[in-house]
């Protein structure tokens, strides 16, 4: 090779290796330790010991009575809260998508609404209003025999909570797809005779079945890895989970039962993968023709309005109402059991939870900062992935679309488990350890709400037409100034919304803080177990409520300023 | 004013060839129209120009400059060519004069210039009033014309033009095409214009390449393209031309030879050098045929089998005698007389044939499935 070719060579090497390239090699790394470190970690604790690979403790860990308990309850709980979720969410998505009913935004606003609140406030609420000496059904006189077992402590209670807090989940993964539905479809099926009613269920509703599958292995995999509801319902109740158990023997026994519970950890990721290659497989067999922008099919309810609409709000008030109210009467008195009355009101709670509890206020200020933090961090990181994912092809970029996808596949306690087996030694080249600090809860977030933040970023770039980027490039306007003043303000509504969702699921967290968390670095998620796990319920309660308020301020705010979002991002948007 | 060549490139997405060896020489100053149907590789062809894609093989020129071959890629922000795009692509988060004046921000011209050619931009394609607008805020053509004031403001020496008019409804189309002619005159930059839609290419270009299954069939001005098509293809594209077996082609004189069609004896134009060939293939458009009148002795017999009004003029659909497998439509005139009816006979005569100068020698015995393939790629062409 002539030295002049070879100098060619060189230089064009070298600078693909400069700019949009750069990044792109340091996105990769850092979204390939981000999602695949904490999966090799575990499976390196899970199956090999000092002395090789540990058949004997394998063995006997799988012939525990507790853990094919927990393995067999996790799957029957998954399932059966699927079942409901389906049947719940089906419904209204067909209502939503389909009818003429009136306030549709005011529904989905409060069917989506429980989706948002935290878990473990949503079981609280939920055992408040339901127990023997609940201040709700006291009033509707429904109570129950004091002393007697509380109902919801149960294998049914925890597939009812979970079936009805993942509803919402189907109903925004199928409405997207019954959106979709080409008109000509159902306007061919009514041409050939077909009532309204029936055109949705022989032709929509079996056109949408991949849709349908895809919500079903998002309930799935959302019920297996809610750990709020399975840990305030299930550990009481003696309903053993893969992720309670978990948590239980992590704190418990300590760090000697990290490779056992990295074995479990590793099942829940199995189990988590398989419901996701499921439902891509319906998918890539379902009928892809999409017709955007076209009128749909409107079913004119007719008769039926009034029977749909108790029907539908009557389940906002069981599902909503009724908890939320029990929550709010049981912060509002002095002791748990108390019914509320003008002698027993009281703020006292509130108080106590914002101004009085050190604990509370440093779980408060930590969870703030770690998550305005993450929020930043992702948001960089998704604008970029994005950029990379949509619109790059080539090997790093399918390793980055793998990577992606292995984020998605890692439920919370199995990433908390992962990140104590990393960082529980000091990091090998500056000595010092994250374990025990803030700053491993930092890594958590930002491993753990990676997913959350790509998609509405994904589905931002989606929406942004490529010949932009193009003009500016031709215009002359290298890589990281294209980034900065064409891409970005473009993708900045997505990425909003991606921030807010952040936020909103971060400032809560439960599963991986509660098992990171330590003395010196509290979150606000876990106080709330804490809380009611040393009897002070009337403070969580407070501290429940709160947080819906917060939650609730967010989704108001949010959907006043909606119009400079894009389009169904967030999931409250009708 | 910059020349542009392509030198033998080929393009292939995987083992997909898009390009197949490709050679074009664009001229200073030219307006040069790409036509074909969708697929065809013409905007793989822009997009190599502009450095989106890279080539396969073959080197891409701008002026004298190397910017695309195997040792050298030179990417799209550092080529100084304009983009006028399909779609416009105007950024909608900055004003009309912000978005003509980005190039020149990104150049780092002093605030004064730019702000002196983004006025002059503007006045050229006359959207003085619109400066402080949004995009969204505009019609249809008045974001075409910002995308053109963007080229100009950047005096871009060398314009791609993408399918501009494919978004626009008819009768602004051509308002637009009165606005290109009018930028090519005053910028005087080059310009390379992709089209799908034969008027547009016609009526805009100083010369037409036309491309189909990434090759270019042949390149030259719109007149000779329409009279003295180079192969078959072409031919039936452009104007609908209809192709006529012949034999025994024998030159007359210099441009003119004497053959036989289907029986009959006929003249056309040829290329001058044309010499004696048992075989080739003639060709005109379907307003160069006419019925002959009764006394008339030399014409293609031929049977009518269906009468079509299109509004000031009569298609009808016939076939030879001589051979029944072949189908031709003929337009006429509406002149208030008779016409044959389907199924009568009737003998028609040829006013100005052409022979092509490819696919001279083979017999139009293997013409079954040329024509078969010839129609289809009509077919192709017709429903882009």
């Amino acid at each position: 090779m002539p030295a002049q070719r070879r100098r060619e060579v060189a230089l064009s090497i070298f600078s693909r290796f400069t700019g949009q390239n750069a990044v792109l090699v340091l996105l990769t790394l850092l979204v390939g330790t981000i999602a695949v470190a904490p999966l090799v970690r575990l499976a390196i604790s899970a199956l090999f010991d000092g002395d090789g690979f540990a058949v004997e403790r394998l063995t006997k860990l799988f012939s525990r009575p507790q853990t094919s308990a927990a393995l067999v309850n996790t799957l029957i709980i998954a399932t059966l809260s699927t079942i409901a979720s389906l049947v719940i969410g089906v419904v209204f998505a067909v209502v939503m998508v389909f009818t003429d009913l009136k306030h549709k935004s005011a529904l989905v606003f409060a069917f989506v609404l429980p989706l948002m609140i935290p878990p473990q406030v949503t079981a609280m609420a939920w055992i408040q209003a339901f127990s023997p000496s609940s201040p709700v059904l006291g009033m509707l006189g429904m109570a129950m025999e004091p002393g007697s077992r509380h109902p919801l402590y149960s294998m049914t209670g925890v597939v009812l909570l979970l079936g009805v807090y993942n509803a919402p989940l189907v109903y925004l993964s199928l409405q997207a797809s019954l959106r979709r539905l080409p008109l000509n479809l159902a306007e061919a099926a009514r041409a050939a005779g077909a009532s309204p009613a029936r055109t949705v269920f022989t032709v929509l509703l079996p056109l949408a079945r991949g849709g349908i599958l895809a919500a079903a292995s998002l309930s799935f995999v959302s019920a297996i890895g809610n750990f709020g509801i399975q840990a305030m319902l299930g550990i009481p109740g003696r309903v053993p989970t893969l992720m309670t158990q978990i948590y239980q023997q992590v704190n418990n026994i300590g760090p000697s039962a990290l490779p056992n519970m990295a074995m479990l950890s590793i099942v829940l990721v199995a189990l988590t993968v398989t419901a996701v290659l499921m439902a891509n497989w319906a998918a890539s067999r379902a009928d892809t023709r999409i017709d955007l922008g076209t009128n749909r099919l409107t079913v004119a309810l007719g008769v039926y309005t009034w029977p749909v609409m108790i029907l539908l709000w009557g389940y906002m008030i069981v599902s909503l109402l009724l908890p939320l109210s029990a929550l709010l009467q049981t912060s509002l008195v002095p002791a748990f059991g108390l019914s509320l009355s003008a002698e027993t009101f009281t703020l006292k709670n509130y108080t106590a939870a914002l101004f009085n509890q050190p604990i509370l206020r440093d779980a408060l200020k930590t969870s703030l900062w770690l998550t305005s933090v993450s929020v930043v961090i992702l948001t960089v990181i998704a604008v970029l992935l994005g950029y990379f994912l949509t619109w790059r092809k080539g090997p790093l970029v399918r390793v980055l679309q793998f990577c992606t996808d292995a984020a998605y596949a890692l439920p919370g306690v199995s990433l908390g488990v992962a990140l104590i087996l990393i960082f529980l030694r000091p990091l090998p080249i500056f000595d010092v350890s994250l374990y025990g600090t803030a700053w491993i809860i930092l890594v958590a977030y930002v491993a753990g709400f990676f997913a959350l933040a790509l998609r509405p970023v994904l589905s931002g770039y989606q929406q942004i037409d490529r010949n932009l980027e193009e003009a500016a490039q031709v215009a002359g306007a290298s890589w990281g100034r294209r980034m900065v003043e064409i891409i970005f303000p473009l993708v900045a509504p997505a990425a909003t919304a991606s921030a807010i969702l952040v936020f909103m699921s971060a400032i809560n967290e439960i599963q991986t803080s509660i098992m990171l968390i330590s003395s010196s670095a509290r979150t606000l998620g876990p106080m709330i177990i804490f809380l009611e796990d040393g009897g002070a319920s009337t403070l969580a309660a407070a501290v429940g409520c709160l947080m819906v308020l917060g939650i609730l301020a967010i989704m108001l705010i949010t959907s006043i300023f909606s119009r400079y979002l894009p389009e169904r991002v967030l999931p409250w948007q009708f | 004013m910059t020349s542009a060549s392509l030198l033998n490139v080929s393009k292939a997405y995987g083992k997909t060839p898009v390009l197949r060896d490709v050679s074009l020489n664009i001229k200073a100053g030219e307006f040069l129209a790409v036509l074909g149907p969708s697929g065809c590789g013409k905007t793989t062809l822009l997009r190599l120009l502009a450095g989106f894609e890279t080539p396969t093989e073959g080197e891409v020129q701008l002026g004298d400059r190397t910017v695309a071959s195997r040792s050298v890629m030179v990417p799209p922000e550092k080529r100084g060519l304009g983009i006028v795009f399909q779609n416009y692509a105007l950024w909608p988060h900055m004003s009309v004069a912000q978005n003509v004046g980005y190039a020149l921000k990104v150049a780092g011209l002093p605030r004064a210039e730019r702000d002196q050619r983004v006025r002059e931009a503007l006045e050229t394609v006359d959207l003085t009033r619109f400066a402080d607008r949004r995009p969204a805020d505009l019609s249809g053509g008045q974001r075409q014309r910002v995308a053109l004031a963007r080229c100009l403001a950047a005096r871009n020496n060398l314009v791609l033009l993408d399918e501009p008019l494919a978004n626009l409804d008819v009768r602004l189309r051509a308002t637009m095409e009165e606005e290109f002619r009018r930028f090519h005159r005053e910028s005087g930059a080059t310009l390379v214009y992709i089209t799908h839609d034969q008027s547009e290419a016609m009526a805009l270009a100083d010369r037409v390449a036309v491309m189909d299954k990434g090759r270019i069939l042949q390149c030259a001005s719109p007149r000779q393209l329409y009279r003295e098509p180079a192969n078959a293809t072409v031919a039936t594209f452009i104007g609908d031309g209809l192709l006529f077996p012949v034999e025994n082609v024998r030159p007359e004189y210099a441009g003119r030879v004497r053959a036989t069609l289907l029986g009959v004896e006929v003249t056309m134009r040829a290329t001058p050098p044309q010499g004696p060939v048992p075989f080739a293939i003639a060709t005109c458009h379907p307003g160069n045929l006419r019925l002959c009148a009764d006394h008339e002795q030399n014409g293609l017999d031929v049977v009518i089998t269906s009468r079509v009004y299109r509004g000031g003029h009569w298609s009808l659909e016939m076939r030879p005698y001589a051979d029944q497998s072949l189908t031709y439509t003929i337009d006429l005139p509406d002149r208030g007389g008779s016409l044959p009816e389907p199924g009568d006979d009737a003998r028609v005569a040829f006013d100005d044939l052409w022979l092509l100068p490819e696919g001279q020698g083979a017999p139009f015995g293997s013409t079954k499935t040329n024509q078969s393939s010839t129609t289809d790629q009509k077919k192709v062409l017709q429903c882009v």
